[in-house]
C-alpha cells in the first residue's frame, strides 16, 4: 500500500542563503492523527504549502497518494491554513454553495449541522463575524470535507481556550477515519491527547518522527516536556 | 470546473463593474438631457465655453472610467491569485488553465462591454449634441467635413461588410483580451521580485506597455509609409491594417496568457 504522502530530498529556499525546509525525506501513512510540532520558523508552513502547491519546491519531490500536487491531489486534501482565505463579502451559505461546487467530497448537511450546533447563523456575511467564528467557519468548511488528508495549520491558534477544546472536539468528531490530520501548532499541551503520531521539524529538517506512545515510553515524558527538552534555548 | 469557476468570478466582480457602466450612462444621460433642454443652445460665449469644458472632462472621466475596469480585475486577479484569498482559489480542485481562463474570459467581457457602452455613450452624446446645435455652430464643423475621405470610408467597410463587422467585433475583443492579459501578466511578473511586488507588478506593467507600444509602432510604420510614397489606396490601406492589427493582438494575448500560465503553475511562491 502505498503512503499516503511522500516527500523525498524537498527543499524549499527563499533567496540565496535562507532555506526554510531542507532536503526533507518523509512518509506518513492513512489513518493517523499526526503533530506537526516545531518551534517558530522551523519549516512547518512551509512544509504544509508545499504539500498543497503554494509554494514550488527549490529541489525534491512530493507525492500524495502517488501524484504530484495538483487537481487530483487538491480533491483528496482539505487544507485549513493559519489565514483567513474566504471572501469576506460572501455569506456564509454561499461559502457552503461554494465549496459544494467545487468539492466532490463536501457535505452540506454536516456542514449546516456544524453551524447549528456552533450557533452561527448561515445567512450572515463573513466580513460581520469575529475573528473566532471566522475561524470556526472555515475549520467547518474544511472538516465537513470526507478528504484523504486534512491538513490544519495552527488551527487553535488565536482563539480562547473555550473556543480550542471545540475545535479540537470538531475536528476528532468530524474527520473521515481512513484519513489522516496534519495539524501543525507550538501549542502542544492544547492538543498532545488526541495526537496518534508526532513530527518534530527545527531548520527545516525532521528532528524526530515518532508515537506518542513511543515518546511517554521511552523518555517518560508527555509530548510538551519532550518538546521543551528536544528544542530547549 | 470552468463554468463553476467563471460563475463565482462573474458574482464576485458584476456588482463594481455595473457601478461604472451605470456612471458612463448616468453621466451621458445629464449630458443628453441638458442638450435637449436647450442649456447650451446660446449665443453666451461664457456658457458655451462651459459646455465645451464640461464635455472634455466628460471624455476623460469615462475614458479613465474605461481604464478602470481593467484597473479593477487586475486588481481582483492579484488578490484572488497571490493575496489571502489565493490560498483557497490554489487549493480548489481546479486545473491553473481553467483558474486563468475563466478570469480571462469575464475580464474580457467586462472589458468588451464596458468599451461598447463607452463608445455607444461618447457617439451617442456626440449625436444629440449635432442634432441640438445652432446653424452658426453647423456651419463652422461641416468646414471640417472631408467627402472624399468619407467616401473612401464607406467603401472600405461597404466591401465584404459582414466578414468586416464580425472582424471588428473580433479586434475589440482580442483588445480587451489583450488589455486584460497585459495586467494579468503584469500582476505576475511582480510576484518574482523578492519584496514590493506590488511596485514591481506596476513597473513590469509598464515595461511591457512600454514593449507593446514600441512593437506597435514597427507594425504601423510600414503602412504609413505606404500610405505617403506608395501606390496603395485608402480602402487597401485600412483592410490590411485591421487584418494585421488583429493578429498582432491576437499574438500578443497568447504570448501574455502564457506568461502569466508559466509563472503560476511553475513559479507560485505565496507568502
Amino acid at each position: 500500500m502505498t503512503a499516503l504522502l511522500e516527500a523525498n530530498n524537498l527543499t524549499k529556499t527563499y533567496g540565496n542563503d535562507t532555506v526554510a525546509v531542507d532536503h526533507l525525506t518523509i512518509s506518513i501513512g492513512r489513518g493517523r492523527i499526526i503533530g506537526l510540532l516545531g518551534p517558530n520558523g522551523s519549516g512547518k508552513s512551509t512544509f504544509i504549502k508545499l504539500i498543497n502547491g503554494l509554494l514550488t519546491p527549490t529541489e525534491g519531490t512530493i507525492l500524495i497518494n502517488g501524484a504530484a500536487p495538483g487537481v487530483e491531489s487538491k480533491k483528496r486534501i482539505a487544507y485549513l491554513p493559519e489565514r483567513t482565505y474566504l471572501q469576506s463579502n460572501m455569506k456564509v451559505n454561499q461559502l457552503i454553495d461554494f465549496f459544494g461546487d467545487f468539492y466532490e467530497d463536501f457535505q452540506k448537511d454536516k456542514a449546516y449541522a456544524m453551524l447549528q450546533s456552533m450557533d452561527i447563523k448561515s445567512n450572515t456575511r463573513l466580513r460581520t463575524l469575529s475573528k473566532g467564528t471566522k475561524e470556526k467557519v472555515q475549520l467547518i468548511l474544511v472538516m465537513s470535507r470526507n478528504a484523504d488528508l486534512y491538513i490544519l495549520d495552527e488551527p487553535i491558534a488565536g482563539v480562547d481556550p473555550a473556543a480550542r477544546d471545540f475545535i479540537l472536539k470538531t475536528i476528532i468528531s468530524n474527520y473521515n477515519e481512513n484519513a489522516t490530520v496534519l495539524l501543525s501548532t507550538h501549542l502542544i499541551s492544547d492538543i498532545e491527547n488526541i495526537l496518534d503520531d508526532v513530527i518534530f521539524i527545527q531548520d527545516g529538517k525532521i528532528k524526530t518522527q515518532t508515537t506518542v506512545e513511543n515518546i511517554r515510553e521511552d523518555y517518560g515524558k508527555s509530548v510538551d516536556a519532550y518538546f521543551r527538552e528536544v528544542f530547549a534555548c | 470546473m470552468l463554468i463553476r469557476s467563471m460563475k463565482y468570478y462573474w458574482q464576485s466582480t458584476y456588482k463594481i463593474i455595473l457601478l461604472m457602466n451605470l456612471y458612463l450612462l448616468l453621466t451621458t444621460g445629464i449630458g443628453v438631457a441638458t442638450l435637449a433642454a436647450g442649456v447650451w443652445n446660446t449665443h453666451s460665449e461664457g456658457i458655451t465655453t462651459l459646455g465645451a469644458i464640461l464635455f472634455i472632462l466628460y471624455v476623460i472621466s469615462i475614458v479613465f472610467v474605461s481604464n478602470l475596469v481593467v484597473i479593477y480585475i487586475a486588481v481582483h486577479f492579484y488578490r484572488n491569485m497571490y493575496s489571502d484569498e489565493a490560498y483557497l482559489t490554489h487549493t480548489l480542485p481546479v486545473s491553473k488553465h481553467h483558474l486563468l481562463l475563466s478570469q480571462t474570459i469575464i475580464g474580457t467581457i467586462h472589458c468588451f462591454l464596458t468599451s461598447v457602452i463607452m463608445l455607444a455613450c461618447i457617439f451617442g452624446l456626440i449625436y444629440f449634441l449635432f442634432t441640438c446645435l445652432n446653424s452658426q455652430a453647423k456651419e463652422a464643423l461641416q468646414l471640417t467635413y472631408d467627402p472624399g475621405m468619407a467616401a473612401d470610408l464607406y467603401t472600405a467597410f461597404a466591401n465584404g461588410a459582414f466578414f468586416k463587422g464580425l472582424l471588428i467585433v473580433f479586434y475589440f475583443l482580442l483588445s480587451s483580451a489583450h488589455s486584460i492579459l497585459l495586467a494579468f501578466a503584469a500582476v505576475a511578473m511582480g510576484q518574482l521580485f523578492t519584496r514590493h511586488r506590488i511596485i514591481g507588478s506596476i513597473i513590469c506593467y509598464i515595461g511591457l506597455y512600454t514593449i507593446i507600444q514600441i512593437a506597435t509602432s514597427l507594425v504601423v510604420i510600414p503602412f504609413m509609409g505606404l500610405s505617403l510614397f506608395g501606390n496603395v489606396s485608402m480602402v487597401q490601406l485600412i483592410n490590411c491594417g485591421l487584418l494585421v492589427e488583429t493578429l498582432f493582438a491576437l499574438a500578443c494575448c497568447v504570448i501574455f496568457y502564457l506568461i502569466t500560465y508559466y509563472l503560476l503553475s511553475r513559479k507560485l511562491n505565496l507568502d
